[in-house]
């Protein structure tokens, strides 16, 4: 089981409830970016490319707990960015802990040994640090642009796993991934004891330094087909079956941007964590006035070859708790695994 | 716009001569990764990053940031803008990853 029960629970009910009431959208995840500022610059990154005075900002606390209650999605991600600069980060978490929200702070870790060290973090079941891992040492330092990355965030992990932390990774994969050399680094992470793994294609994102390596649609399905379609015994994935059999192509999906809506300093991105076409004002208005129908990658070029989670995990669990027959798909996935 | 978008918008000061031809290059503003300084029609000079824009609604509005970490977000109607310049520094042109891979590749060989 790659999350705890609870966790299990209180998703699965909550999407219930939304059926129930009928609601046609729903959020599932918020992508919650408290600041764009990096200690990294990666290859495939178009986040982080602003003048320094944007970079410079942060939402305080109180805008992130105002956000999380506005969404009221049971899941907080947070990216960046890396949310470990932010001053006020474990501030941030004890909040969400306090509303019982589980949170997946996604850091590369550089900072995650110091700020554990320093006792800025405590266990819960409510909190797990996602650790950006792109592959084997070499793959990994090479995407993220520095020597030394992979080391640092392999003994971040170590560490945190033994203090009694949560932890995933999320591997972005391009187009000279070696399928061999991931499965290879799955195993690597699976014998550090983390919980499970996240694992997603390059968003083709126009301001990222590196424009040339990005994966097709094709490419995608059948680089992770290579990869996952026979797991290595112990691996555990932090995706939903189905999310997992759509990333092999064994199934197509239309996007679900409103299932994983981020907010950040500037407000609520329309449509998605990946495009910015605009803000809105509150979530409210993010969900009744944006053009759903306009996106998703047989209505738009720009979504051609997306095959990311922020839009297609929200449509893999919707299939789910959708109907019976979306039920036993996820039954059969889970058990043919 | 009558003249053609260059390749790098940076130091760019598009001819407005149409209303057509502002939203065009308020569109650009939005999607550009550094400062521009809009002129307004009393004279004044704004300068940020434009973070948002909506040019559909009834009275089309620009959003930005101007450049001091701690100021307010600024909402400007279009109608009161007379002409831009892309004045701050693009942050998303420039050659790191060729440096990058340069600086690998000197040291590791080349990648497979």
């Amino acid at each position: 089981m790659p999350v705890p029960i609870s966790q299990a629970w209180t998703v699965s009910s909550y999407i219930l409830k939304q059926k129930l009431l009928r609601r046609k959208r729903y959020p599932l995840v918020l992508m919650l970016e408290p600041l764009f500022r990096c200690n990294l610059s990666c290859a495939g990154c178009g986040k982080i490319q602003y003048p320094p005075h944007i970079l410079k900002r942060d939402l305080t606390p109180e805008q992130c707990f105002a956000a999380v209650e506005e969404c009221g999605a049971p899941i907080v991600s947070i990216p960046g960015g890396e949310p470990l600069m932010h001053p006020q980060m474990p501030e941030i978490v004890r909040g969400l802990v306090k509303r019982k929200k589980y949170i997946y702070l996604c850091t590369n870790a550089i900072l995650l040994e110091e700020k554990l060290k320093a006792g800025d973090y405590e266990p819960s079941k409510y909190l797990s640090f996602s650790v950006h891992m792109d592959g084997s040492k070499d793959d990994h330092d090479f995407a993220v642009c520095r020597e030394g990355t992979f080391e640092k965030a392999e003994s971040a992990i170590r560490l945190a796993v033994k203090m009694g932390f949560r932890v995933t990774t999320n591997t972005t994969l391009f187009d000279a991934a070696n399928p061999e050399k991931v499965r290879n680094f799955f195993d690597e992470m699976t014998a550090l004891g983390v919980e499970g793994m996240m694992l997603s294609p390059g968003y083709s994102y126009d301001k990222a330094p590196d424009q040339g390596h990005f994966l097709g649609r094709k490419r995608t399905k059948a680089l992770f087909k290579k990869i996952i379609e026979n797991p290595r015994k112990g691996w555990e994935f932090n995706h939903s079956p189905m999310f997992l059999e759509f990333l092999q192509g064994n199934i197509e999906y239309n996007c679900k941007p409103w299932g994983n809506p981020t907010f950040n300093t500037f407000g609520w991105q329309k449509p998605c964590y990946l495009l910015q076409e605009g803000y809105a004002d509150s979530f409210d208005q993010l969900m009744n006035e944006t053009n759903w129908d306009g996106y998703g990658h047989e209505n738009n070029e720009k979504c051609e070859n997306c095959m990311v989670h922020s839009g297609y995990e929200p449509a893999a669990v919707d299939d789910t708790f959708s109907s019976p027959a979306g039920l036993f798909r996820t039954i059969k996935a889970m058990v043919s695994k | 716009m009558s003249e053609e978008t260059p390749k790098s918008l940076e130091g760019w000061e598009p001819k407005i001569e149409t209303e057509v031809d502002l939203h065009r290059a308020l569109d650009e503003a939005f999607d550009y990764r550094g400062d521009v300084t809009l002129m307004l029609k009393d004279g004044e000079k704004v300068q940020g990053f434009v973070f948002n824009r909506d040019l559909q609604v009834a009275e089309p509005f620009v959003s930005l940031y101007p450049p001091s970490e701690d100021s307010q977000a600024r909402k400007l109607s279009v109608a009161d803008i007379d002409g831009l310049i892309f004045s701050g520094k693009d942050t998303a042109t420039g050659n790191s990853w060729e440096a990058w891979v340069a600086r690998w590749e000197a040291k590791h060989g080349p990648r497979s």
